[in-house]
């Protein structure tokens, strides 16, 4: 989830046009350390003493971002700053994110021809695809495009037979 | 798939046997509609738009996804329960639940249906009382629906529509006398608390009875007592059979309280659009305008006087625009609503009295100090106004009653001298006398509508000042010998009236001298 604050923020550290390793690398930093964010968003810590911390854990070119963030009392956020600044990323290089649930794994042909018909459909130079198996979904498949799902499962066709069911 | 087929077998049958949806249901049956289901089984590719919840509370949920959703479309939850969308903000979207938030937890799944809100209606709500969402509440089984209508809908346009011409007759000689409601009118029925509005409401149903009027009563956030008490009387008198009860409840969430009248008028239209006369009544917006309020506080929307949203007034004037009388070519039908607003104290200069009393064409007003005097329907004569109803009344009516609002305010006016009776002129004392028989003549007890030609009879009588020598405790038995002396020898004036509606000079002199061999016939002390 992002709230429109992050994607503000989000907004604005891509336009920053820091290095994407400098960006993943404080990233990873942030979800490895909690206590952190923690340290950094507590008001008993001294704004001057957050400073030197940031200044001394990261590289100069993100550090003053991270410092309004401090100031701001918004270090609490990061993870969804981060999140939409990937997005932002992903969409200026023209790929597109999914997620794809199975009971089953599909074999990679299956795999391709599904990315194919992605970039096709949303006119996408690539396809980002997130494999996950879930056992409850009984058989077939379900694929997640931002707010779209396409559930071709045998879960969802049950679940659609008992609503037609319960209709009658 | 056998061991799901199975549990979902028994979760139908459980459906349908549990609870009061359907009590006989053979069990061949639900095996045969199972295997019909089963044969036809395909699985298809379901294509969906999903949020997540980010908070709920107090009914209002917040949503993060559903990109392209609708103001005012219905979203499903993961259990089942349903939702309207209320808010469009940049990243989340702001909904009002239909349902108990049982089991719904921050990042429960949220689906767009890709409809509007709406009812299903048919014949079948005929008799019945059902909720805000169109759904039996009485236990007399699931009710058919031929059509499926969105609850919010544009009023009619100017086109489409024809004045007010025909009367709705309520049955009360107070109100058919000196405020006429037409067909398609909007007559909002105003007092405190214990001034019997809902009684005028409930009389004016029961008068309905083999008129060819289709009744709705839209209870907003009344006791589940008190709609069950109406359904009795109703019932009692036989009015349940062309009239449909709403209710919603005290205790039902305000989203359901809110949609609640919406849904009565969308039955509303349905009858209309087939060109029949429906009369509602919305029993009370003021609890309406309550329900609103709490559901724009949680929505965080800016509160404004008396802490309503700024677009309180756009709530009841899009309802009330629904009402109106359409022409031929649209098939003739009509809405009659009768809003009612509970007022504190009399005051009705408060926020919702007066954006109500601006949107309806007219007002009956009731006082509770006429209501503890014992004038019942404790109408204010001067307050109370019927802005389109004249030109609706029939001409004998409006012959029968000419003076009659003139010669009430005159006593009103002439009311503090009675106290000086012995000192008045004959002029003075006639004109005090004549009022307070007329004062008497206006009351009429509940459940007790008159007929055109009873209210007719008895103004004629009233007008020619042949109460005067009536003594006032003798008025209410005098009036009822009277119409029995009518219907037992004059029946062809009661015959006349109702057939023509009309009221010739000739025809006022049969009644006074009917009136007169009646008074001089011994029955009257």
């Amino acid at each position: 989830m992002i709230t429109e604050e992050a994607y503000n923020y989000a907004k604005v550290l891509f336009s920053l046009g820091i290095n994407e390793e400098t960006i993943q690398e404080t990233r990873q930093l942030f979800q490895e350390n909690h206590e952190l964010t923690e340290a950094l968003d507590n008001p008993a810590v001294k704004p001057t003493e957050k400073e030197a911390v940031i200044d001394s854990i990261f590289t100069k070119e993100i550090s003053s971002f991270l410092k309004v963030l401090s100031k701001n009392r918004n270090i609490n956020i990061v993870d969804m700053i981060f999140e939409g600044y990937e997005v932002l990323l992903l969409d200026s290089k023209n790929i597109i994110k999914a997620k794809l649930s199975y009971a089953s794994r599909p074999d990679e042909a299956d795999i391709q021809q599904l990315k194919d018909m992605m970039c096709k459909k949303y006119k996408r130079a690539g396809v980002i695809l997130e494999l996950n198996e879930d056992l409850s979904l009984i058989g077939g498949y379900v694929l997640s495009v931002g707010n779209t799902e396409y559930d071709k499962s045998i879960r969802e066709t049950l679940l659609e037979l008992q609503k037609a069911l319960a209709r009658r | 798939m056998t061991k799901v087929l199975g549990k979902l077998y028994w979760n139908y049958k459980r459906l349908l046997l549990g609870g009061e949806r359907v009590s006989n249901v053979d069990q061949n049956d639900i095996i045969s509609v199972l295997k019909s289901e089963i044969e036809d089984y395909d699985v298809k590719m379901v294509v969906k738009e999903t949020g997540i919840v980010t908070s709920i509370g107090d009914g209002i949920a917040t949503i993060y996804g559903l990109d392209n959703v609708m103001y005012g479309e219905l979203v499903e939850f993961e259990t089942g329960v349903r939702g309207i969308v209320q808010n469009l903000q940049t990243k989340t979207i702001g909904c009002v639940l239909l349902g108990s938030d049982y089991g719904l937890t921050e990042g429960s799944k949220v689906v767009r249906t890709k409809k509007r809100a709406g009812v299903p209606v048919s014949e079948d709500l005929i008799g019945r009382v059902v909720d805000s969402l169109g759904s039996p509440i009485d236990g007399k089984g699931a009710i058919q629906a031929k059509d499926f209508y969105p609850i919010e809908n544009e009023a009619p346009g100017v086109c489409d529509r024809k004045p007010v011409t025909v009367p709705l007759e309520t049955g009360i000689l107070a109100i058919d006398s000196m405020f006429p409601v037409g067909r398609g009118q909007r007559e909002l029925i105003i007092g405190d608390r214990q001034t019997g509005k809902t009684s005028i409401v409930s009389d004016t149903i029961l008068n309905q009875k083999g008129k060819d009027v289709i009744c709705i009563y839209v209870a907003i956030g009344q006791k589940a007592s008190t709609v069950a008490q109406l359904v009795g009387t109703l019932t009692k008198y036989g009015a349940m059979d062309y009239t449909i009860v709403v209710s919603s409840p005290a205790s039902d969430l305000a989203s359901l309280q809110y949609i609640a009248p919406y849904s009565g008028t969308a039955m509303a239209e349905y009858f209309m659009r087939q060109g029949k006369d429906v009369l509602i009544a919305y029993d009370d917006l003021s609890k309406h305008a309550v329900a609103y309020r709490t559901m724009s506080l949680l929505l965080e929307r800016s509160p404004g006087r008396e802490a309503y949203p700024g677009d309180v007034f756009y709530l009841h004037s899009r309802l009330l625009e629904r009402s109106c009388r359409l022409d031929e070519e649209h098939g003739g039908g009509s809405i009659t609503a009768l809003p009612i607003i509970e007022t504190l104290a009399g005051d009705v200069s408060a926020y919702i009295p007066t954006n109500v009393i601006s949107i309806t064409d007219g007002q009956i007003f009731l006082e509770t100090e006429l209501f503890f005097a014992g004038i019942r329907p404790a109408v204010n004569v001067g307050l109370s106004v019927s802005r389109v109803g004249g030109a609706a009344q029939t001409k004998a009516m409006k012959k029968a009653a000419g003076s009659l609002r003139i010669d009430l305010a005159q006593y009103r006016e002439m009311e503090v001298f009675t106290q000086f009776s012995s000192d008045l002129d004959k002029a003075t004392k006639e004109l005090l006398e004549h009022g307070k028989r007329l004062v008497e003549l206006l009351k009429q007890p509940l459940a007790n509508p008159l007929p055109l030609h009873e209210q007719v009879i008895l103004l004629c009588v009233a007008n020619n000042k042949l109460l005067l020598d009536v003594p006032m405790k003798e008025i209410k038995k005098f009036r009822r010998d009277l119409m029995d002396f009518f219907r037992a020898k004059y029946s062809n004036i009661i015959d006349e009236i109702d057939t023509k509606k009309e009221l010739s000079d000739q025809l006022i002199g049969q009644i006074v001298d009917a009136a007169k061999e009646f008074k001089n016939s011994g029955s009257v002390k």
